[in-house]
């Protein structure tokens, strides 16, 4: 009995082994066709797109188009081969701007099959609706804004994620004001994204939506993160403060991105003497650190009442740190005295320049 | 009575091949979820995108050098090549004996900079010196050089140096994809809930592969089998086991060549231990039991796709040096966090990671060795029935080939690193050969790991010589 079932195991093990080299195989097969299908669709979309830009468009030129695109099997039924195309479209949509990137818009709108895009975000499957918006943004398909604003508080990160960010990409600073409303935590991604959209598509910043939004009450903290990258990457000085006043957050990834940002900001005095004021606040210690490297390039005689405080403290982090910022000054030596004093549990010596 | 024993001892031989079986098929279908899943989120996060923006995390390389003087230029100019827009590399000259030192400061053009006053959160043996090039093409780069102390203690001195959020530990003789650094921050920009504290990606290996300039050029199945043999084995253990532990969350192990760690997680953990030889799965380990006793939410990931690429040992001398030291290392890891066992403070590291890690991993080989005892003994005493006998070898071999068949095809269907036909062949033929060539050497080396812990015999890395990618002439 055992070995009658033995033997059908050992039938049936090799059976499937067989079936698993002729998907290997199959497998192979299908990624050689589709690399030559991909190459031939790249070439014809290269003729298209050149002569749509470049030559003489006539009347049958969209009906010509529309043939050649379904000779080559770019068609619903092929959807790997469509995709291909999309991906293709949006890659060349952002080499182009002002008359030449409307006529790739309106080439878009005639390429079949029409509306892709926007059926895919009528289905239920969460990434083919985040691919969707994705499409209809990178295409600048900005008839559907309305439909886009309805998935800013979806509940998949992606969906949420590809419409805020068209959001962004359709209604610039204005659209800022959905941050107030946010109802789940902004990944850093989607600031990012967000961030690098309004600079490629609105690069002047306007001042008066920040003001507005700026100005709200109750954003949620990852909504404030994404106000402190905008204003560091447009690097809007009036509003530095804005970034200092979240060192006061009890809250630890608001402070990381505060102090992010003015590691990268141009600080003036006055930034300066307020960032002080956060060094005994910050319960972090190496956030602490952060606080003392921001001091880093800026006149060193200015710091000097904060420098001495901070070196009479016992943590080592810090005092080296402080060191390090010294190091090449005239105050070097001395720092070196005092640290040496410290290790050998001696007291710092009286006659500190500092 | 006797026959009531070789009942029972069958019939644990037989559980545990069961319940391994279950696992490995529970491995596939969780990993061709997992890959499926990675590849869904590629599209929403393209590397062009990483790449272009200005607000990504910065990263440092840091990659610990031990007589390496023949390859150290190359390696380092593959590994300043990577693509990455803020990045820095720190080479850490660990007491090499040879003149990987001088090749650095004369190829580089580099130049010591003081750094008494560097602040060193993890205690490591003594710095010497600090450089960096005066070139402005290599300003990404900076050597250290210090006393020798071990692969973990030069590694801590890199994340000490460091000025960056996230940490790449990796070794200077690794061939790093280009878009490897930019595809391995996507889980730190992407996540939300938990914080990610390691993220990992496939190891392959580039024996006998054409690489210049420190790029892989042209991906070749290597000629000798067990280096062949190995490719299996990565391919296996890194699409399998690590996609499937990654999909519920279950890594415990993130490869010492190539993992991407927050620094001041690090910090916190006082980096690397350096008195374990399996410091990266001992590393893991005290992350994850880190943020479990302080409660906070993380994730440990892995990324299916090659981005590394390393030299596999060519001589069963050097591979029995190498997985006796990995034994080691997990005996050491396992023992020295024993009060995680079906600790339930320790939620699922404590009831099902590490009760799985001492059962299966660490078990194996000991399994597998009484059970040959058990075939030697039970057939001198006349209890084994041939037929059955054959008939189950028969079918736990095709299951073995069944399971390596399937790694080599979710591979070719994903990913094009092996693309052609008679590639596909010389990877299946090693496959198929491995429980007569390649595993038993395996065991004999796991079992010398466990002896020397077993019986405390001193013994650190071993020898771990390298032939190169032979790459030193070209380098002129």
């Amino acid at each position: 009995m055992i070995e009658k079932v033995l033997e059908i195991a050992v039938y049936l093990a090799f059976g499937f082994l067989l079936l698993l080299w002729g998907l290997t195989a199959y497998s192979m097969f299908r990624q050689k066709q589709f690399v030559l299908k991909k190459a031939k669709i790249k070439l014809l979309f290269a003729q298209l797109i050149s002569e749509h830009l470049y030559d003489e468009v006539s009347k049958t030129h969209f009906i010509e188009i529309q043939r050649l695109l379904q000779k080559e099997k770019v068609v619903e039924s092929r959807p790997k081969n469509v995709q291909y195309l999309i991906d293709l479209m949006i890659d060349v949509e952002n080499y182009f701007a002002g008359s030449q990137q409307e006529k790739i818009v309106l080439l878009y709108s005639q390429l079949p099959p029409y509306n892709v895009s926007y059926k895919k975000t009528l289905k239920k499957d969460w990434h083919i609706i985040a691919r969707g918006i994705r499409e209809l943004y990178e295409m600048d398909q900005r008839k559907y804004t309305k439909y886009i604003l309805r998935f800013r508080n979806h509940s998949n990160i992606f969906v949420r994620r590809e419409a805020q960010i068209g959001i962004v990409v359709f209604l610039g600073w204005k659209s800022l004001r959905f941050l107030a409303y946010l109802k789940y935590t902004v990944s850093l991604w989607q600031q990012i994204a967000i961030v690098e959209k309004l600079n490629i598509y609105y690069p002047v910043p306007n001042l008066v939506e920040l003001d507005k939004i700026l100005n709200q009450k109750d954003i949620p903290p990852s909504g404030k993160e994404i106000l402190m990258r905008i204003i560091r990457k447009f690097d809007i000085e009036e509003k530095i403060d804005y970034i200092i006043d979240q060192l006061e957050s009890e809250n630890y990834d608001l402070r990381e991105t505060a102090l992010f940002c003015l590691a990268s900001l141009d600080l003036n005095p006055q930034n300066l003497e307020r960032i002080q004021t956060f060094y005994e606040k910050v319960p972090d210690r190496f956030q602490k650190r952060q606080i003392l490297l921001l001091h880093r390039g800026y006149p060193v005689e200015e710091q000097l009442v904060f420098f001495k405080k901070v070196l009479k403290s016992n943590d080592e982090l810090h005092l080296k740190t402080v060191a390090n910022i010294l190091t090449g000054t005239v105050y070097e030596k001395e720092v070196d005295l005092l640290l040496q004093a410290r290790k050998q549990n001696l007291n710092a010596p009286p006659n500190l320049v500092l | 009575m006797n026959y009531w024993i070789y009942y029972f001892i069958s019939f644990f031989f037989f559980v545990y091949g069961v319940a391994l079986l279950g696992f490995y098929i529970g491995f596939f279908f969780l990993a061709k979820r997992a890959i499926h899943k990675s590849q869904r989120r590629e599209i929403f996060l393209k590397v062009e995108d990483i790449s272009n923006a200005t607000d990504v995390p910065s990263v440092t390389l840091v990659a610990p050098a031990y007589n390496e003087g023949r390859t150290i230029i190359s390696n380092v100019k593959s590994l300043l090549s990577i693509q990455y827009p803020f990045f820095e590399l720190i080479v850490v000259n660990d007491g090499s004996a040879d003149d990987s030192l001088e090749k650095l400061i004369q190829k580089f053009d580099l130049e010591q900079k003081p750094h008494k006053f560097n602040v060193q959160p993890i205690p490591t043996a003594e710095v010497r010196g600090v450089y960096i090039s005066r070139k402005p093409q290599y300003k990404q780069l900076t050597v250290i050089d210090k006393q020798n102390g071990g692969r973990a203690d030069a590694l801590n001195v890199g994340i000490n140096f460091a000025t960056t959020e996230l940490i790449l530990c990796t070794d200077a003789d690794c061939i790093i994809e280009q878009e490897a650094v930019l595809k391995l921050v996507r889980p730190y920009l992407e996540e939300v809930d938990e914080e990610v504290i390691g993220c990992g990606a496939g190891i392959g290996i580039a024996n006998d592969s054409v690489i210049k300039n420190g790029i892989l050029k042209e991906l070749k199945i290597p000629k000798k089998y067990l280096t062949r043999v190995q490719v299996v084995e990565y391919i296996r253990a890194f699409l399998l086991g690590r996609m499937a532990w990654s999909q519920i969350n279950g890594l415990l192990l993130i490869s010492g060549a190539f993992g991407l760690y927050p620094r001041n997680r690090l910090i916190e953990v006082g980096g690397l231990d350096t008195k374990t030889v399996g410091e990266d799965f001992e590393l893991c380990v005290r992350l994850r039991k880190h943020m479990e006793e302080q409660n906070i939410p993380y994730k440990v990931v892995y990324i299916p796709e090659t981005l590394c690429w390393t030299e596999s040992p060519s001589t069963f001398d050097i591979f029995v040096k190498q997985r006796d030291r990995w034994a080691r290392g997990l005996w050491e890891t396992l023992f020295n966090n024993k009060n995680m066992f079906f600790n339930p403070r320790y939620k699922s590291m404590g009831l099902l990671l590490f009760p799985f890690w001492f059962i299966f991993e660490f078990g194996a080989p000991i399994v597998e060795f009484l059970g040959i005892i058990c075939i030697v003994l039970f057939a001198v005493l006349g209890y084994i029935n041939w037929d059955v006998a054959v008939l189950l070898f028969l079918l736990v071999y095709l299951l073995g080939c069944i399971f390596s068949t399937l790694a080599i095809y979710l591979y070719v269907k994903n990913y094009p690193h092996y693309h052609k036909g008679k590639q596909i062949i010389g990877l299946l033929s090693a496959a198929y050969l491995e429980p007569f060539l390649f595993h038993p050497v395996m065991l004999f080396a796991q079992l010398k790991g466990y002896y020397k812990k077993l019986f405390k015999i001193e013994s650190g890395w071993g020898n771990m010589v390298r032939k190169g990618f032979g790459e030193e002439e070209k380098e002129g």
